[in-house]
């Protein structure tokens, strides 16, 4: 587990701690402001989905910070994250703990998380768990690490690159 | 993909229906809009017009198709649709 | 899905309904009104006298529409470059850090010549292939290309950009069956028809280039090969340069040798020397013009078809990944 010393050294952008799990060049580049999301329909499909998703469930969105932006569950009191495929569900779980680390430090307690999959119909319950913790301290130590470096990490073309908006950016 | 919207919405509501189409399409003609769109653009035009009608009352259908090139399309009569990028 | 509109008519521009409409009076009075679905336009070229408001402007900006102003003549007049809202500091500070220093700016300029070079031998090769006499032309194109390498300031490598573009203008000659022999190439007015064409499609192609660049967060007004100062978006000019005898000459050999565009179609201006293209070869060039730039090729590493505009576009990129540190800049060699 962070110490609080830590926690205010290493607090970053929710965005980045999912995308230190899923390729740190793209986290690199995100961090140099080398944006490439607004040109992706994949994402604005994202995005879309995540305001439509449960119409009649009251949902609250509160940006903190302006580091993350919770989707907080009202009636049961969840932290929601609602992710178009489970493929980088670990990503979106590091992100999701975060979210609830974060949340805790700023004295609201230990609360629930959930991962959604609404197009896969599928749902995950986080809690930090002490295993958990450890990802994450690992996660926001590297998340740091990756963006003071000053050349790009190297990265390989593999099947996430597919769908990734930094795609022609890394290869084209 | 190629898009065709055809609807059938009560009067009071038809002018935010087509206004709001108008930002996405290509007006054919009465009540059928048609275009060009992004798999995204789609959800936001379905969720938009979602918003615009009365789902008891309003009827609206929407036609896909891979690409514009895919489509044959024959007019009899008039030619009414605009979807010239020069206007000259 | 984004388009580019290129409006000829005269009238007004304006915002309504959340959208764009465009209006014009009839002869009867009556008032013409058509609209552009604001979602899918990626820039507005205007030619005609069009009126047009803050609010418009406020809407284009909000919207990320670029738009480009022509004269009377046809002539480029300027763009409306709405303010940027995916920007980077850092990216900027790697673009003045490789202006500034002379080996790494040279390096970059080197490439964009290299790449105009390769699609001038490339046009020449082609009409050599069927039977024109460009062999003269042809050598000092190749040679040009070999000294590349040992140009030791910006200076050297545009004298030897020139050599090579003067040697591949008299080919034009060959090339064109022109009734007045094509001599150089001249701007700001052009004084012959091929002048005037080069210089209609080369603003084509440069105002294309900048709505390009618009999406991306490179600063358009710092440029390697060309002075930053020369104009207010040379960068847009330095990669342009690439694609001018990939695009724009293409057209104009075809159009001209297709009989598509002839001598009726040209204008001079007034006593002064200085030719301009008259409004119905202007509308035609910017048909096939917006043909060719959506013509699609298959890429090699991205394994799917990407069109001439896109490759712009892509370039772009390249660009980024060598300012950044991730790949070394190789401009576009036309491989198909």
């Amino acid at each position: 587990m962070l110490s609080y010393e830590e926690f205010e050294r290493l607090r970053t952008n929710g965005i980045k701690v999912n995308y230190w799990v899923v390729c740190h060049r793209k986290l690199w580049l995100f961090a140099k402001g080398l944006r490439m999301e607004p040109l992706s329909d994949r994402v604005a499909l994202g995005q879309l989905m995540h305001e439509r998703a449960y119409p009649g469930t009251p949902r609250r969105e509160i940006l903190i910070d302006k580091l993350i932006k919770i989707d907080l569950l009202e009636s049961e009191g969840k932290v929601l994250e609602i992710k178009y495929s489970h493929k980088l569900a670990e990503a979106a779980r590091l992100q999701l703990a975060y979210y609830l680390a974060y949340l805790r430090w700023l004295g609201a307690g230990e609360l629930v998380g959930e991962l959604r999959f609404p197009r896969e119909r599928r749902r995950e319950e986080v809690r930090l768990t002490p295993e958990l913790e450890g990802r994450l301290a690992e996660a926001l130590r590297g998340v740091q690490q990756v963006e003071q470096l000053s050349a790009p990490p190297s990265a390989e073309s593999t099947t996430i690159c597919r769908v990734c908006a930094y795609r022609e950016l890394c290869w084209g | 993909m190629y898009v065709i919207i055809v609807y059938d919405i009560e009067q009071e509501r038809v002018a935010k229906v087509c206004q709001y189409l108008r930002r996405f399409l290509y007006w054919a003609q009465n009540s059928v809009f048609e275009g060009e769109l992004s798999e995204a653009q789609l959800v936001k035009v379905k969720s938009g017009l979602s918003k615009l009608i009365d789902p008891q009352r309003d009827s609206v259908y929407i036609y896909q198709l891979p690409g514009k090139k895919l489509v044959k399309k024959e007019i009899l009569g008039q030619e009414k649709i605009v979807t010239r990028t020069i206007l000259e | 899905m984004a388009q580019s509109y290129y409006i000829f008519r005269s009238g007004r521009l304006r915002r309504k309904q959340n959208t764009l409409y465009f209006e014009q009076e009839s002869e009867d009075g009556q008032l013409q009104k058509v609209p552009i679905p604001i979602e899918n336009v990626r820039d507005l070229y205007l030619f005609g006298e069009i009126d047009l408001n803050t609010k418009l402007l406020t809407f284009l900006a909000q919207n990320e529409v670029t738009l480009h102003c022509f004269n009377y003549y046809g002539f480029y007049i300027g763009s409306f470059y709405p303010r940027e809202t995916n920007v980077s500091g850092y990216l900027l500070v790697k673009q003045v850090e490789h202006y500034l220093d002379p080996q790494k700016r040279l390096e970059i300029a080197k490439e964009f010549v290299a790449g105009a070079l390769f699609h001038l031998r490339r046009n020449l090769n082609y009409y050599r292939n069927r039977g024109r006499e460009v062999d003269v032309s042809l050598e000092v194109v190749e040679s040009s290309l070999k000294r590349l390498n040992e140009c030791g300031s910006v200076a050297e490598l545009m004298s030897e950009e020139g050599r090579a573009r003067d040697a591949y203008y008299q080919a034009f000659n060959e090339i064109l069956e022109l009734q007045q022999p094509y001599t150089k190439r001249v701007r700001r007015p052009p004084d012959n028809e091929v002048n005037s064409l080069i210089s209609f499609g080369n603003s084509l192609l440069y105002t294309a280039t900048l709505s390009e660049l618009y999406v991306t967060q490179l600063n358009p007004t710092i440029s390697y090969l060309h002075e930053p100062s020369q104009r207010r978006f040379s960068l847009a000019l330095d990669l342009s340069e690439i694609f001018k005898p990939l695009i724009v000459d293409r057209l104009i050999f075809r159009l001209l040798n297709r009989g598509e565009i002839d001598e009726n179609d040209f204008e001079s201006i007034g006593e002064a020397k200085g030719v301009y293209l008259k409004e119905g070869a202007r509308k035609k060039f910017v048909r096939v013009f917006e043909e060719y730039l959506q013509t699609t090729v298959k890429h090699r590493r991205l394994k799917r078809h990407v069109s001439y505009r896109h490759l712009i576009r892509l370039e772009a990129y390249k660009l980024i990944k060598h300012l950044v540190n991730i790949e070394t800049y190789k401009s576009l060699r036309a491989w198909w």
